[in-house]
């Protein structure tokens, strides 16, 4: 038979069957990664056959058509863009928890598709004055939004912390904190990244209150190194500028599980990773390459490098990168400073690896799947009053986000679905096409790591939940704008406008103005900034503690506006308690240990004592009603939002348990005091890391199941006495050498 | 290269700033009083502030400015006004050209609009278009200077009595693609800029009221979800009342689409791409209006509006379409657009009899001598609550002048019943339970009727004797579709005599929720699936009758009555004796957590 019809010359027939097989191409797409065919709207599902019948016809169909019209590289932009015609009218656009969310976004996809249609033949460069401007409204509509206000979503407060202690104290860490539950062992900045952002930004840390920048970094995170990490990584990877501004474009809008973690979870460390990935296989990538590599360039790979690795599991996403280093060798041991950067980086990175992994619990951590109960949403009872009334205090809090599930493919391509369903289609209706456009080993590297970051992501919750893998998805959205740029850019290389180049240059910008309508708080991402209540319990906190420390009663996840209340000691200036101060707890957890609440009133007063807590606050109804009755005991003093404070009438008075003196001061690191007593025991936590300056013991003593104080002893009498950690070199050494560790 | 610019630029600036400023419906409402009642007009439901006269206007009739609230009353002498500014303006421009088409149309134009006046032309539409035609005549002065002063002069007023911003920029429009360019482009352009900015200053601030979250002001328009601007100021919750919207507009439009399809075989060449232009906008504002509201929704004139920042209130105005027609006829000296201009006048002038109009009760001399007293600053509020997303609700439940002044006054000692204090009388094959009525739990509920919502189902209360009921509450707890689809409430002393005896009756047709009022006073819906209604007299028997169609049952979860000892007490004083407003502050009346339902008609 004579296919000549179907030859390369631009004949029509050819361009029909092209056109029809990207069209089935599109449905076997949608079918696969939409989980059903629907049409407008997603409750009009298309039953015409079984999903598998119409699966393996249209592999058939398709696989037909391709192979009778052989499309070139070049080809398949324009081929796959007719998913986005089948995109725009099925039901996928109406899904809840899109990017795109629908019905009306077809409007502004409409809109801009018709403005691009009619401006065809400027876009080569308003198409790139378009981006640019369209970051700069990501800047400007996120700073609307805040109103100067500091955002407040969850994780975002407890960064806002950390980033503090960093600047304090960097780089004495970890480092025992008594401004937290008695006494705490600060050592979370290893496994949650956020050295990443703190060394990111440290002039702008060390120059300004970060109280003042947190809004900032945020922002230069998530519209300024996103998108510039991107674009140079398209340009090492050999995209054209405009290739890069749209994968720039494309890595900012990729998804709104995106935004979910940077906004309303506040994950800064892998958020910061993340930003650098693209960058990272791109510096990667150019140790592979004949061109040698310079000094400077070897620093800068080496920089940022480790940035993105001090998110302990960024490495996993470098697997792939890794391997192909392992296979080509050869290619590596050419360039003159590949195994000087390599020993650099590990010069840097065992340290701390060796130093977190010690005074962690990070062994038990990655095995803790098999003891961990199903998820169980962890609120208040403001939010889930009926949680609490299941409360059951005997119970430890072992639950994750996701549970251990056996490993299905089923089940992976459901989470690969929902990370689909929330992503810009461009992304990856493009980046199949992106890859085979691209040549060598930055194909290799790209197509490996985006199969990798998919697989991880997709099977990787069931395997191991408390590592949420998931995210790997999101970081596979954002790699995979670089591919897709490249794509897109060859398919807006036209004279004259095209409807399919049309309707994705209005996907593009709808993409945009919807990550502008998640900032502004109209997207099914909440995200909170800093409300009045804040303040209202800070100022309470300060008037009212009186020298003792404040407890929050029942469980605080995120009921200090909105986020974590591990800020507050630092805002306050006071020793607080609560149940947590960060989010390390997925089930209700009671503040008052159970050997204390088993004893009833007695054993909360007990506890109270113990701890020397002058200050309750209260907000749930039922601890509000609690103090409530007990008038003889606490006083109603104040009311800040949902926190009732409450000050008791009677309290120790006292940070010792035995013996007598004072307490100078209480910081973030280190307690000072003076003894009017050779010895004496502190209401303070004890750490076997601990060691107290102008003593010669220091030991625990045991109260409860929950409490062990700390005893000093053979002190100097009537002189300053500082409670602290050792330094971290010690802490290594008690890890390593003297096997005396955390 | 500068005149392409300008071709291309200034439609989309302009188009940008009709939206953009969106001053122009904000001035499209207006109090009046006929006949002793008052009323209120408003082209749209979204018409926001009360109108008021250009500095010109409001000096000769009130010596100061802006003055919208001492107009009251002074309608004929404003119409009468304006139509002979119009009309000089427009004999002026005539006599400038002496061209017969003009002539003609307008000289056809004003005799119709002469009919229309003795009819009842409103006061907004000739106020905002009135200053129009001297706009022409600036423009087409030969003198430049002159012009030029003038030019600024005719558009500030224009801009002041409509707060159309846009309308002064079609000449610098017009003039690019025209033959005739004069004065310059760019000098016009910049006196324009200029009125703007003196004009802007007086465009009154207009903030969404604090409806709550679960509020509303507007019928359901069946897309699900709440459809706001992505990145632009929204309201929390749905303003623009659509189906008003499409009535008001649907006329124009049409009249416009006539307009086109008969001008269009005797447009010559230079006025094809007008046609197409004006053709295009028409057939997206028809689209607009007669698709379903899912559709119109992704139309490009809903889009535009979503993405332009502050644009999301207003829609395309007549008076718009119309002034931009009325420059086109008056400097394009062409023969398509003229006929357009004509029409589309008096289709402006005739959308008024799809305006919206609200009665607000008698408006007597009493009335008018408070109205010029300083309490009356309190109540200036009243226009701005009755000119807002409110105007909706108002109409609905027909609230009057008084309904909006008043607050309950009067405290009684107050008490929330048992199930003992009151039975229940039912329609058949309603699952009564007077338990689970009271038990406390949104999940336990009775079903009222057999099952559905068919019209004709009831449930009456009838207290105990010695009881009045002041409130009663009804919630269909879990059961959120389960809420009546229209209601009919009658007060009565008993259950079986409710229906006969001439007693209070109040429908509610559909039933978009209670009455409620926001801090500031403005009247929104709440949510449907709680029946919350407060007698204006207290009652022992209320009977609620559903008159509506549902698949859904009518089922009541929770139900709370409060009631007082049988005493009679008024607890809407009236206006007079009891304002309610206190003359020291000029804080709109407090919050009424009461419903009340309007007088019987």
């Amino acid at each position: 038979m004579n296919f000549h019809f179907l030859n390369r010359n631009g004949d029509l027939a050819r361009r029909v069957v092209v056109a029809s097989s990207g069209a089935l191409i599109g449905l076997l797409l949608l079918l696969l990664l939409g989980g059903e065919l629907s049409f407008w709207n997603f409750t009009n599902a298309l039953q015409l056959a079984s999903r598998s019948t119409i699966i393996i016809l249209l592999l058939f169909t398709s696989g037909v058509t391709l192979f009778f019209t052989r499309p070139t590289s070049k080809e398949l932009p324009e081929l796959l863009a007719a998913t986005l015609l089948l995109l725009f009218f099925s039901g996928w656009l109406t899904r809840p928890f899109g990017l795109l969310q629908g019905p009306s976004i077809r409007g502004e996809i409409l809109l801009f598709a018709l403005l691009a249609t009619l401006t065809w033949k400027w876009q080569r460069w308003l198409l790139p004055t378009a981006l640019f401007i369209c970051h700069g409204l990501l800047f400007l509509w996120f700073f609307q939004s805040a109103d100067g206000r500091m955002l407040f979503s969850d994780d975002n407060p407890t960064f806002f912390y950390r980033l503090l202690l960093l600047k304090e104290h960097f780089p004495n860490i970890p480092f025992y904190n008594p401004l937290w539950n008695g006494g705490i062992d600060a050592r979370d900045f290893f496994a949650t990244g956020v050295l990443n952002t703190f060394l990111l930004f440290s002039p702008l840390i060390y120059t300004f209150e970060v109280h003042s920048i947190y809004n900032l970094l945020v922002a230069l995170l998530l519209f300024g190194v996103v998108p510039l990490s991107t674009f140079a990584a398209s340009r090492i990877f050999g995209l054209s500028s405009r290739g890069g501004l749209l994968a720039s474009i494309l890595a900012t809008s990729s998804s709104l599980l995106w935004y979910r973690w940077a906004l309303q979870f506040g994950t800064m460390g892998f958020v910061t990773s993340t930003a650098l990935l693209p960058l990272t296989l791109a510096l990667g990538y150019r140790y592979f390459e004949h061109e040698r590599i310079s000094a400077l360039q070897a620093l800068a790979t080496i920089t940022v490098v480790s940035l993105y690795l001090l998110w302990s599991p960024a490495g996993i996403a470098c697997i792939p990168l890794i391997f192909l280093g392992v296979i080509f060798i050869r290619k590596l041991l050419r360039q003159r400073w590949w195994i000087p950067s390599v020993l650099l980086l590990i010069c840097i990175h065992l340290p701390w690896i060796s130093l977190f992994w010690s005074v962690s619990t990070v062994g038990n951590f990655l095995v803790s799947e098999e003891e961990r109960s199903s998820y169980v949403a962890a609120y208040s009872e403001e939010t889930r009053p009926e949680v609490e009334e299941k409360e059951v205090e005997l119970q430890k809090p072992k639950a994750y986000k996701h549970k251990k599930e056996e490993i299905s493919l089923k089940n992976a391509l459901k989470h690969l679905q929902e990370a689909l369903h929330s992503a810009q289609p461009l992304v990856w209706v493009f980046a199949i096409s992106g890859i085979l456009l691209l040549s060598g080993m930055a194909r290799l590297i790209l197509a490996s790591t985006l199969i990798w970051l998919l697989a991880v992501g997709s099977f990787g919750p069931m395997i191991k939940p408390q590592l949420e893998f998931d995210r790997f998805l999101v970081m596979a959205l954002l790699v995979g704008s670089i591919p897709a740029g490249k794509a897109l850019s060859l398919l807006f290389n036209t004279e004259h406008p095209r409807l399919l180049a049309s309707l994705a240059i209005g996907f593009l910008f709808a993409g945009v103005w919807s990550v502008g309508g998640l900032l502004k708080n109209r997207s099914v991402v909440p995200i909170h900034y800093q409300p009045e209540e804040v303040q209202e319990v800070v100022q309470l906190t300060k008037e009212h503690a009186k020298g003792g420390r404040v407890l929050f009663s029942g469980f605080v996840l995120h009921d200090f506006g909105g986020g974590h209340i591990a800020p507050l000691p630092v805002l306050s200036q006071q020793p607080i308690i609560a149940s947590n101060p960060v989010h390390k707890l997925w089930r209700y957890q009671q503040v008052f240990p159970k050997e204390f609440m088993q004893k009833g009133d007695s054993g909360i007063d007990e506890y109270l004592d113990l701890m020397n807590v002058s200050l309750v606050f209260a907000h749930e109804r039922k601890w509000r009603e609690y103090f409530r009755k007990r008038e003889d005991l606490f006083t109603e003093i104040g009311r800040a939002g949902k926190f009732v404070a409450f000050e008791r009438k009677y309290f120790p008075h006292s940070y010792f348990f035995k013996g007598s003196g004072e307490i100078i001061n209480q910081s973030t690191n280190e307690v000072k005091f003076q003894l009017s007593s050779p010895s004496a025991v502190l209401r303070f936590q004890y750490f076997p890391f601990l060691e107290v300056d102008g003593c010669e013991t220091i030991r625990p003593v045991p109260i409860s199941a929950s409490i062990t104080f700390t005893a000093v002893s053979s002190c100097k009498a009537d002189e300053p006495l500082s409670l602290h950690s050792v330094s971290p070199y010690k802490r290594w050494k008690l890890a390593y050498i003297s096997k005396g560790g955390s | 290269m500068l005149y392409k610019i300008f071709a291309l630029g200034l439609p989309s600036l302009c188009l940008l700033l009709t939206y953009a400023l969106a001053g122009e419906l904000r001035y499209t409402s207006a109090l009046s009083i006929h006949s002793g009642q008052l009323h209120g007009i408003s082209f749209f439901s979204n018409a926001f502030s009360p109108w008021s006269a250009d500095p010109i206007t409001s000096l000769v009739f009130s010596g100061s400015y802006p003055a919208s609230e001492v107009m009251l009353g002074k309608e004929k002498y404003l119409s009468s006004f304006f139509f002979l500014v119009a009309a000089l303006g427009l004999g002026a421009r005539a006599a400038l050209e002496r061209q017969s088409p003009i002539l003609f149309g307008l000289v056809g134009g004003l005799l119709l609009s002469a009919l229309q006046i003795y009819l009842g032309i409103d006061v907004v539409t000739i106020g905002a278009l009135c200053w129009i035609p001297w706009v022409l005549f600036a423009v087409s002065l030969r003198e430049e200077r002159i012009g030029l002063t003038l030019s600024c002069l005719f558009i500030y007023l224009s801009i002041a009595s409509s707060g159309t911003a846009i309308l002064p920029l079609m000449p610098a429009l017009f003039l690019a693609t025209s033959k005739i360019v004069r004065p310059s482009v760019s000098v016009l352009a910049l006196a324009t800029v200029l009125s703007l900015a003196v004009a802007l200053p007086f465009v009154p601030d207009w903030t969404v009221p604090n409806y709550p979250g679960d509020g509303h002001v507007v019928s359901d328009d069946g897309v699900p979800g709440i459809v706001r601007p992505l990145t632009s100021e929204a309201s929390p919750v749905p303003i623009i009342n659509r189906t008003s919207e499409r009535s008001t507009l649907f006329f124009p439009t049409f009249l416009l689409a006539i307009a086109l399809v008969l001008t269009i075989p005797i447009g010559k060449g230079e006025d094809r791409p007008l046609i197409l232009a004006i053709g295009t906008l028409t057939l997206i504002t028809f689209f607009d209006l007669t698709l379903s509201e899912d559709l119109a929704l992704i139309n490009p004139l809903q889009t535009y509006r979503r993405v332009i920042p502050e644009a999301f209130a207003p829609s395309i105005s007549t008076i718009m379409s119309c002034g931009i027609l009325l420059l086109i006829a008056g400097l394009r000296n062409s023969s398509t657009s003229l006929p357009i201009a004509a029409v589309i006048l008096l289709g402006s002038i005739f959308h008024g009899f799809q305006s919206n109009y609200l009665s607000l009760g008698s408006f007597t001399d009493k009335h008018s001598d408070k109205l010029a007293s300083d309490a009356f600053k309190a109540s200036s509020n009243i226009q701005r609550i009755i000119f807002s997303p409110s105007f909706s609700v108002i109409r609905q439940y027909q609230l009057s002048f008084e309904d909006l002044t008043n607050i309950p006054k009067q405290e009684t000692k107050t008490q929330t019943l048992s199930g003992k204090d009151f039975h229940i009388v039912a329609s058949e094959g309603s699952t009564v339970k007077k338990r689970k009525l009271l038990d406390d739990n949104r999940q336990t509920r009775m079903r009222v009727g057999p099952g559905g919502q068919r019209g004709g189902e009831f449930f009456c209360v009838e207290l105990n004797e010695s009881l009045r009921a002041v409130e009663i509450r009804l919630s269909t707890g879990v059961y959120f579709s389960d809420f009546p689809r229209a209601l009919r409430v009658t007060e009565g002393d008993n259950c079986e005599s409710i229906r006969s005896a001439k007693n209070a009756v109040h429908t509610f047709k559909p039933w978009e929720g209670s009455l409620l009022f926001t801090t500031d006073g403005f009247p929104y819906f709440g949510r449907q699936a709680v029946v919350q209604l407060r007698p204006r007299n207290p009652t022992r028997a209320v009977l609620f009758e559903q008159l509506g169609k549902s698949p859904y049952d009518w089922s009541i979860a929770e139900m709370q009555i409060t009631a007082t000892e049988n005493t009679a007490t008024n607890f809407l004083p009236s206006f007079l004796e009891d304002s309610g407003i206190d003359s020291s502050s000029s804080e709109a009346p407090q919050q009424l957590s009461s419903t009340p339902y309007p007088a019987p008609h």
